[in-house]
């Protein structure tokens, strides 16, 4: 019988019950840091606006562009940066789920345990999500040049549905990429993505309703103008890690070569504990 | 078991014997007899799980709930993975609840959203987050006293902010209908 999706939130709110503090602080670090490195980019910007009224070239397109381009630069590092925390979080999260304990340096797990590969998934999720948003910005700027005519506003919306449907089908194949890694980091890349495909197969729709569960919890957030995303975050990681060792579980038990080991250690100590003392049988 | 029964746990008294067996499966006879043992004559010490006839272990949860029961577990036990997961899963059950501290929040976050509902936006931050900490706070199939009450205040909290905003709303049509001049 397979675990609905509520025993596995009942599992997730167990396993976070207790450490909310640290999981949460980590968060709080995590955004404390791509805080600072986004006001960074947004001084380069600004320092280099006043710079170029204050001298004589105040409308000098070149210097704009430089500056423009550096706080994109610093922004791109920033994301990677928190990604990669993201993914030290993930590692306390499936510590806690497996009944491990779990400190605030985990937070540094992606960054010490081969961040390229991290990275990795990372670029490649990027990469398909801006090529299933290609057929969107077409239609888009289309519809601007012919000023919004109704056909290309229906196309634009379609579009719109056709790319979020695209990510939806992706996520279901590939959604549990980056557990796999987080949870063995000497996998490569490609195998985690082989791996999470494999492992969804037959499943995706209770993936799918997993996902589609916390659109309440979503919107909560939305209206706590991200606040409540503190908490949110690490409910549903949590909760889907929770359906990856579930589903891991189960394909354990229904593997056709598995046959049930005896507990030859737990019989050997029996015998030796109900054996009388002083007897040398 | 002694330290189980401190933290609070509703253990039965078995005057030292290990626990009842929980399985249907089990025979009457042998529950009249006391005799505890699994049926296929093993015993695990210190772990309350019996093998049924159809294969399935039973463990009775630690912490008495209505809902919860035995708990069939099969598949925990069986390979080394799912072993370490279905133990990993008996220390959740089993560990003492630490729940009353996001119920506490929720209500707080609550009282506070009807506080600061007056001024919009603090009802509905307050109130979201009172609702969040509320439905996190439900681990078993009830909720707390705390966690229910968290949820009033917050539901109010964002109700008195949506009719504030709905006031203010009426009160600038005329504003806006004059064109904004007086």
């Amino acid at each position: 019988m397979k675990t609905s999706a509520s025993e596995l939130k009942k599992r997730a709110k167990l396993s976070l019950s207790g450490h909310y503090g640290t999981v949460v602080g980590a968060m709080v670090i995590a955004y404390a840091a791509i805080l600072v490195v986004v006001l960074v980019a947004v001084g380069v910007l600004v320092a280099n606006s006043f710079s170029r009224i204050m001298t004589d070239s105040p409308y000098d397109s070149r210097g704009f562009w430089s500056s423009m381009a550096a706080a994109v630069v610093i922004y791109l590092i920033a994301l990677l940066l928190v990604y990669l925390f993201l993914a030290g979080i993930r590692r306390m999260l499936y510590n806690l789920s497996t009944g491990k304990t779990c400190e605030l340096g985990d937070m540094l797990f992606a960054f010490t345990h081969r961040p390229h590969r991290f990275l990795g998934i990372y670029l490649i999720h990027f990469f398909v999500s801006l090529l299933l948003g290609i057929p969107y910005v077409v239609v888009s700027t289309a519809a601007a040049i012919t000023g919004y005519i109704p056909i290309m506003l229906i196309l634009q919306i379609l579009m719109y549905i056709l790319q979020l449907a695209g990510i939806i089908v992706y996520s279901l194949y590939f959604g549990l990429t980056v557990i796999i890694l987080t949870e063995n980091p000497e996998k490569k890349v490609l195998a985690c993505f082989r791996e999470s495909a494999a492992i969804m197969r037959g499943n995706k729709g209770r993936f799918f309703y997993l996902e589609l569960s916390f659109i309440g919890m979503m919107l909560l957030g939305i209206g706590s103008f991200g606040i409540g995303y503190l908490w949110i975050f690490p409910y549903m990681e949590t909760t889907i890690i929770h359906f990856y060792l579930d589903l891991k579980a189960e394909q354990w038990r229904e593997a056709p070569y598995y046959q049930e080991e005896p507990e030859y250690e737990n019989d050997y100590d029996r015998e030796f504990d109900d054996a009388p003392l002083g007897d040398p049988a | 078991m002694d330290e189980d029964r401190e933290l609070g746990y509703d253990i039965p008294d078995t005057d030292g014997k290990p626990p009842e067996i929980l399985s249907e499966d089990a025979s009457p006879e042998a529950e009249a007899a006391g005799n505890t043992e699994r049926p296929d004559g093993q015993e695990e010490a210190g772990v309350p799980v019996w093998q049924a006839e159809g294969g399935q272990n039973m463990v009775r949860n630690p912490i008495s709930q209505p809902g919860y029961g035995p708990v069939p577990r099969p598949e925990y036990r069986r390979t080394p993975h799912a072993q370490q997961y279905g133990q990993m899963g008996d220390q959740a059950y089993s560990r003492p609840r630490k729940q009353s501290n996001m119920a506490l929040a929720s209500l707080v976050m609550g009282i506070i959203g009807i506080v600061t509902s007056c001024c919009c936006y603090g009802g509905l931050i307050f109130g979201c987050l009172g609702i969040l900490f509320a439905l996190l706070s439900k681990v078993d199939d009830t909720m707390e006293g705390y966690a229910k009450g968290g949820l009033a205040t917050s539901i109010i909290a964002l109700v008195l902010a949506l009719l504030v905003f709905v006031l203010l709303v009426a009160l600038s049509i005329p504003y806006l209908l004059i064109g904004g001049e007086y």
